[in-house]
């Protein structure tokens, strides 16, 4: 990995169309301005993780998490008397 | 936490519900501040979604959660249903307005971690309108998303739940800068057995 030390206001290119604008350094974390292309996905890395996790999430059906339902009834996460139909909510709060 | 109070935070947003109805009888999802008494008395004026898992389900207007910035990897993904079945609390499904074959399982964060905490940043405060550490159960509705991993066993995502503000039901998958969550907490660890 290359490493470079830029301060505040100064600038990065990569390659012709790319360039890294350190627009602020603050006390522990800093503001990056990025001037890419429009096809060219640019995106903070927990970010791109997350999304991983939420496709595999879309894929999870009733069935998958059937056994962790009844698991987590059986630890006491028991519906609430809620299911009185028309009772006012403020009542059972 | 005494496990009484984690009922009260669940309690305060399972309770108040919209309403909903699917051809096989009564579904029940999910709104905050309002309460609408009974299927039968819903207004006029109600949608038909095509879900997932539950065939076609009726709603109104404010049962829906909306995700102005979508979710990591469902950017176009606007719109949501919050639906909870009987008989399978705490779980509930997060059904997408947009895509019907889109349907997130999740459960209330403290249901997977009694003792969770939350720290949003900036740009997602000012999404929701809350502070950058907006009480759970109080302020924000927060579920965390359920996965199935190839080993069979569920995790759940606390380290973006999808914070949904109480009131306004603007939500915004945040990644929480408190506490070292993982993208997959394995249940099996923080669910008393």
């Amino acid at each position: 990995m290359m490493i470079m030390r830029r301060r505040e206001g100064e600038k990065i290119l990569i390659g012709d169309d790319i360039v890294i604008h350190i627009a602020q350094i603050g006390r522990n974390r800093v503001r990056i301005g990025i001037e890419a292309p429009r096809d060219l996905v640019v995106v903070a890395e927990e970010v791109r993780r997350v999304a991983e996790v939420n496709n595999a999430a879309a894929c999870t059906g009733p069935e998958a998490v059937k056994g962790l339902v009844e698991r987590l009834q059986a630890a006491g996460f028991r519906e609430p008397a809620a299911e009185h139909e028309g009772a006012p909510a403020s009542l059972l709060i | 936490m005494p496990r009484a109070f984690r009922f009260r935070l669940l309690l305060r947003y399972l309770l108040a519900s919209p309403c909903i109805s699917n051809r096989f009888g009564k579904l029940r999802g999910i709104i905050f501040g309002e309460f609408c008494p009974a299927v039968d008395t819903c207004y006029a004026g109600m949608s038909i979604v095509q879900t997932r898992y539950f065939g076609q389900m009726e709603y109104t207007e404010d049962a829906v959660i909306r995700t102005p910035l979508g979710l990591p990897g469902f950017e176009s993904e606007t719109g949501f249903l919050l639906i909870q079945l009987p008989g399978q609390y705490p779980l509930v499904y997060l059904q997408s307005l947009q895509s019907p074959d889109l349907c997130f399982p999740a459960l209330p964060v403290r249901v997977a971690d009694a003792d969770y905490q939350l720290e949003v940043n900036d740009e997602d405060s000012g999404v929701l309108g809350v502070s950058t550490r907006p009480g759970i159960g109080s302020d924000v509705l927060c579920l965390a998303l359920l996965a199935a991993e190839e080993t069979g066993t569920a995790t759940a995502n606390l380290k973006a739940p999808l914070v949904v503000r109480i009131g306004t039901r603007i939500g915004v998958q945040c990644l929480n800068s408190a506490g070292d969550y993982l993208c997959r907490h394995p249940l099996e660890e923080g669910v008393p057995a």
